[in-house]
């Protein structure tokens, strides 16, 4: 038995509202395959075609050429002819899902003023993560990729290989989820300076819109380039708060710096202590420590690492975990306190250029190749509450006094998978793909590190820190495990508080 | 520990070199029966006789002298009087002693010492004042020293003493007199090694010579309001030592360059540029130099302080970028 | 020295004998006085360095310059200039480091120079002020005025290269050049003797093929006679060389408390004294007597004097002129560091 719908007009444009219908392109009593173009419409900027999300027959239009159309009004039925109910899920007008928009032509430097499509990195239809690259260009000075600053999928190209396409021109158009707003992919120097774009609005509430005068350079530091280059945020999109409206670190982590869930202890105007979890852990499990430390007057700043605990980004692997933590390290130079791999990682941020004051390292991960594989593969891949139980324990005894409503708590996290991609990436079976030795020798010549071990660790072989540089001190806890802030919270806060007070 | 001023330090290291090995001696105007002009080899003509040569006024030929003796086995400490005149020399020290052992393809090197001294602070003119260094730090070939402490007087010219090529070794007038109590047993750093005087968060300067001085001086005044600055002493110009530098400004993210020379094309030109280009990725400001005027030095005091960097004006400097950056 | 017998065979020309004295004594004087600035607190400059002791060979060979004649000095050169009649209020200034000094107080002692005596310079560096006179003579020469170009220095001098491409050029080009080595016997701290063995100071010049002779200083009139027969030889396009030998009574430089000489050298040395020899030569010819010569000798610590006043109450150089005089006026001065520190750190 036919079904039939009735098919309304979609928002084809970033900006459109309504159109003129220029033509039908498929007869009524016509069938059409899913990407066959159905109408042309006219809109004030362009002609947009509109193509069918899935297969069926064209019964009746309900518009004909000429007619003035808006967003969302019915223009056709169709009978679905059996295949999937595509119509009722397909965006309607007033849909926000997705949205068809423009890829202009990014401004890749100050001076670019034109650049030439080298290649398409993505193809039509494909879809593409932000940070992707989807194609490359070259200008006068260089020949570069340009990266999604949002997700995304690559409708059509507009520009082919080898075209020269002034800046701001449309290249490609491209849909992008409604919400996150249009991705101004680079705004062009003309763009009036009082019509903020929609995501500089978003990620940088407290200076709503860039303010600089028309065809002025833009003005920023190096690491806050580098920073905003790291986190797929154009810089112009962002208000300069320094010298001269120069773009900041801090700007830049105004916008960008909500990645990062934390919890803050002891008065702000205290010596800073950064707490860095380990694998598969969050900032709770820095809770007790924190206390202590905010207690003896520090200020203790616990995070979350992404793909860990409430923090909203997501780890593709160990390197996405050391740019979140240099970032949060570049806020404020701080005694840092890290569990395992956190260790790992700030090591590795420090060593690429992190302020940090000293870092106290907690059976830190990356000083030999041994690790308890099974635990790292349990947790990115729970089986259950169970198994996590029984991993847990091997952390530390104190595990087995997690309730049940805890552990399913746990598990409940964990089986979202987020560890996956992180886990392939610091362990190969039982061995650690991560060494980060070399970094701490170098390390230890201008910064006080100390390490913390215990002789019942199961996850890490402990006698990995018997072979460290002479200049790193080495803690011992006979009876502690993994978790040595567990086993041993009160040594293990003194030993912080004594070292940091300098 | 014993207490002694930088001039000592220098005639002790001058002393246990020329004791230590047979083919170290000294020559130079007023080297000898003098004592050398600024005092640093009283007694060492009485001490080692003809091995302190005092020789007429003849620049050129005293640093050719010194390439001569050098190439032939002896160890040269040649002393010239002001840095001032390291133009007389310039085609013994650029064309000679720096090319020597590259164009007669590594045969023989020229280890030699140009012991001299520069900058400002005695009201001695435009001939007597200058900061010459960047003339040598320009040569490929010489190696270059600048001591600023006391104990640094005495183990970077032993050490100079020691290197297989030609070494110009700039004491500052101004520190001559200037005591500390050192253990000259102590560990140093090594040649080519900066050390870090003074280790902060908020800024790095990069400096060397008197400078370091007046740096610390600022350090000091700074950290009373807050704001902690590492100091950096280069010790020595050549080689140079950008990994502890680029370390700590890879840290800190902004940087100073102090130099009491002037300042276009000069040394801190090549320190900001260099730091500029290793360490952009985590600069929050453009390097600043802080370094001499670009004109000569006046006999008149008030003039002549003014031409060069005062620990004053390196305070201030450091207070603007870092509260910029706040 | 080379002659010891101050008034030989000839007989000694006293026309100009008291004008020879009252040139020497405001030498002395004026270098008497010098110290003074450090005790009333307005010298700049440490490096000062008297010429007691050589009056006669700034007397006599400074004092034939006319208008269009040019000269360098060597670090060791007010008298030179006093001679050739500079202003000494203005000379104490500028060795004050004040900008109502010869060079605005930036040359200072070492460093004084007048455009309008035709003094090219004082030079702080031995021997560099030696080759401009050849420039300067060449330009004379192309000029066919007559003048002459001199340069003084002193026996340290002997030692530097530069004065041997320079006569060599002189002689070659039959420039109207005249170099004048004061021979104090010290190069600083060294005597002649420990610097040279070829103590004919002269016949290193006629080596070059320049007309050469060696004066002893002890004697104004003798060196006026060599200086006015060799100058006349320079104006007709015969360079020559003129050593005057004499003995520096104090140390290199202010500080200098001449360790490496004996009291007894001094004592010798200083007996050898220009002005004093002058003035007893001016009682036995009967040109003067005591009274009057005291009397001259008053009116000249009183010039003196006023000199020094001058220079103390002379102005500091304003800091604004450091700038100045880099370059020539009118064309783009250096910018001073502060302004481009500002320029990076401005806030907007």
């Amino acid at each position: 038995m036919a079904v039939t719908l009735t098919l309304t007009l979609p928002r084809l444009g970033e900006t459109m509202e309504e159109g003129t219908l220029t033509a039908w392109l498929v007869e009524p009593g016509a069938r059409f395959a899913r990407g066959d173009a159905l109408i042309e419409i006219e809109t004030d900027k362009t002609a947009v075609e509109f193509p069918a999300l899935g297969p069926g027959r064209l019964v009746s239009t309900l518009v004909a050429p000429g007619d003035h159309v808006t967003v969302g009004d019915p223009i056709a039925t169709i009978d679905l002819e059996g295949a999937d109910d595509w119509v009722s899920k397909a965006p309607s007008g007033n849909d926000n899902a997705e949205r068809l928009i423009d890829l202009p032509m990014p401004r890749l430097g100050e001076t670019m003023e034109e650049g030439v499509i080298v290649a398409w990195m993505v193809g039509e239809g494909e879809p593409y993560r932000r940070g992707d690259a989807i194609l490359e260009v070259e200008t006068d000075k260089t020949t570069a990729e340009f990266p999604a600053l949002e997700p995304g999928r690559l409708v059509k190209i507009l520009a082919k290989p080898g075209e020269t396409v002034a800046v701001g021109t449309a290249i490609a158009k491209i849909a992008v989820a409604a919400e996150d707003a249009p991705p101004p992919a680079a705004p062009t120097r003309g763009s009036p300076p009082d019509t903020p774009t929609e995501r500089a609005a978003r990620v940088s509430a407290p200076a709503p819109a860039p303010d600089r005068p028309a065809h002025a350079p833009l003005r920023a530091t190096p690491i806050a380039r580098r920073a905003a280059r790291d986190a797929g945020v154009p810089l112009a999109t962002l208000r300069g708060t320094g010298r001269r409206g120069r773009i900041e670190l801090s700007d830049v982590i105004a916008a960008t710096g909500d990645t990062l869930a934390e919890t803050t202890y002891g008065p702000a105007d205290g010596t800073p202590v950064l707490l860095v979890h380990g694998y598969a852990g969050d900032r709770l499990t820095l809770d007790q420590l924190g206390q202590g430390l905010g207690k003896a007057r520090f200020f203790a700043r616990a995070i979350d690492l992404p793909a860990h605990g409430e923090a909203a980004a997501e780890a593709r692997g160990f390197d996405d975990l050391v740019t979140a933590a240099r970032d949060t390290l570049r806020e404020r130079p701080s005694h840092v306190v890290a569990h395992s791999l956190g260790a790992a990682v700030v090591v590795r941020a420090v060593a690429s250029g992190a302020p940090a004051r000293s870092l106290t390292l907690l059976a830190p991960a990356g000083l030999g190749p041994a690790i308890d594989g099974t635990f790292i593969a349990g947790m990115a891949d729970p089986v259950s509450e169970g198994a996590v139980s029984h991993l847990l324990r091997r952390l530390s005894p104190r595990a087995a006094g997690f309730s049940d409503a805890m552990v399913a708590q746990i598990f409940a996290k964990l089986q979202k998978g987020r560890l996956k991609a992180l886990a392939a990436d610091i362990a190969v079976g039982d061995r650690q793909t991560l060494d980060i030795t070399r970094d701490l020798a170098r390390l230890s010549a201008t910064l006080p590190i100390r390490i913390v071990v215990g002789h019942r660790d199961a996850i890490l072989d402990w006698r990995d820190a018997l072979t460290i540089s002479p200049a790193i001190a080495v803690h011992h806890l006979p009876n502690a495990g993994h978790m040595p802030h567990w086993d041993a919270p009160d040594v293990v806060r003194d030993l912080i508080i004594k070292s940091s007070l300098r | 520990m014993a207490e002694m001023t930088y001039r000592d330090a220098l005639r002790k290291a001058l002393i246990d070199a020329m004791t230590e090995d047979e083919t170290v001696f000294i020559l130079g105007e007023e080297v000898g029966r003098y004592g050398g002009a600024y005092g640093v080899t009283k007694g060492l003509y009485e001490e080692f006789g003809e091995r302190v040569r005092d020789t007429p006024i003849s620049e050129a030929g005293i640093v050719g002298t010194a390439v001569g003796a050098a190439m032939a086995g002896m160890r040269p400490v040649a002393e010239l009087m002001y840095v001032d005149f390291i133009g007389m020399t310039m085609d013994q020290l650029a064309n000679q002693a720096a090319k020597i052992r590259y164009m007669f393809g590594g045969q023989i090197g020229v280890p030699m010492v140009l012991r001299t001294q520069g900058g400002t602070g005695r009201s001695a003119g435009a001939q007597h004042s200058q900061s010459l260094e960047a003339y040598v730090m320009h040569t490929p070939g010489l190696r270059l020293a600048m001591p600023a402490t006391v104990a640094d007087a005495y183990h970077l010219l032993r050490a100079a003493l020691r290197q297989p090529d030609p070494v110009v070794f700039i004491e500052h007038k101004g520190l001559y007199t200037m005591k500390e109590r050192v253990d000259l047993s102590a560990p140093v750093p090594p040649w080519g090694t900066a050390a870090v005087r003074r280790t902060g968060d908020d800024l790095v300067i990069v400096t060397y010579s008197r400078q370091v001085h007046h740096a610390l001086a600022a350090a000091d005044a700074l950290a009373k309001v807050g704001t902690e600055c590492t100091v950096i002493d280069l010790r020595t110009l050549n080689p140079i030592d950008m990994e502890t530098v680029c370390a700590h400004v890879a840290r800190v993210g902004r940087a100073m360059v102090v130099s009491e020379g002037v300042m276009t094309a000069g040394v801190a030109a090549e320190l900001a540029a260099r730091i500029t280009e290793e360490c952009f990725d985590f600069l929050h400001d453009p390097v600043v130099r802080v370094a001499g005027e670009d004109i000569p030095i006046s006999v008149s005091v008030a003039l002549e302080k003014n031409s060069v960097p005062t620990a004053a004006l390196v305070e201030e400097v450091a207070a603007r970028m870092v509260e910029g950056g706040r | 020295m080379a002659s010891a017998e101050p008034a030989g065979a000839d007989t000694p020309d006293n026309t100009n004998l008291k004008t020879l004295y009252r040139q020497m004594r405001r030498i002395r004087t004026f270098e008497e006085r010098v110290g003074e600035l450090f005790v009333r607190g307005a010298s700049s400059g440490s490096m000062l360095h008297l010429s007691i002791g050589e009056e006669s060979a700034a007397a006599g060979v400074a004092g034939l310059l006319r208008e269009g004649d040019t000269f360098t000095t060597h670090h060791r050169g007010h008298g030179i200039f006093l001679a050739r009649g500079a202003d000494p209020n203005r000379m104490m200034a500028e060795i004050a480091g004040q900008e109502e000094g010869y060079c605005r107080g930036k040359g200072g002692s070492m460093h004084i120079a007048d455009m309008g005596l035709g003094h090219l310079g004082a030079n702080a560096i031995v021997g560099g002020g030696i080759p401009a006179v050849v420039g300067a003579g060449l330009a004379a020469q192309r000029a066919r005025e007559g003048a002459v170009s001199i340069a003084f220095f002193g026996d340290g001098a002997m030692q530097q290269g530069i004065l041997y491409e320079a006569m060599n050029m002189a002689a070659l080009w039959d420039l109207p050049v005249l170099f004048v080595c004061i021979n104090n016997q010290y190069g600083m701290g060294t005597r002649i003797e420990q610097a040279t063995k070829g103590r004919a100071l002269h016949a290193r010049a006629h080596t070059f093929g320049l007309a050469g002779e060696t004066v002893d200083g002890l004697d104004v009139r003798q060196v006026e006679a060599a200086a006015a027969r060799l100058i006349d030889g320079a104006r007709g396009g015969k360079p020559g060389f003129l050593a005057v030998e004499c003995y520096r009574f104090f140390g290199h430089a202010r500080m200098d408390k001449s360790p490496y000489r004996t009291e007894d050298d001094e004592t010798e040395g200083r007996a050898k004294d220009p002005v004093l020899f002058a003035r007893t030569a001016l009682i036995d010819a009967g040109i003067a007597d005591e009274a009057t010569l005291t009397r001259l000798d008053d009116e000249i610590a009183i010039e003196m004097d006023a000199s020094i006043d001058f220079a103390v109450a002379g102005t500091e150089p304003p800091l604004a002129s450091m700038f100045r005089d880099v370059y020539a006026p009118g064309t783009p001065e250096p910018e001073p560091v502060r302004t481009r520190i500002n320029r990076v750190l401005a806030r907007d």
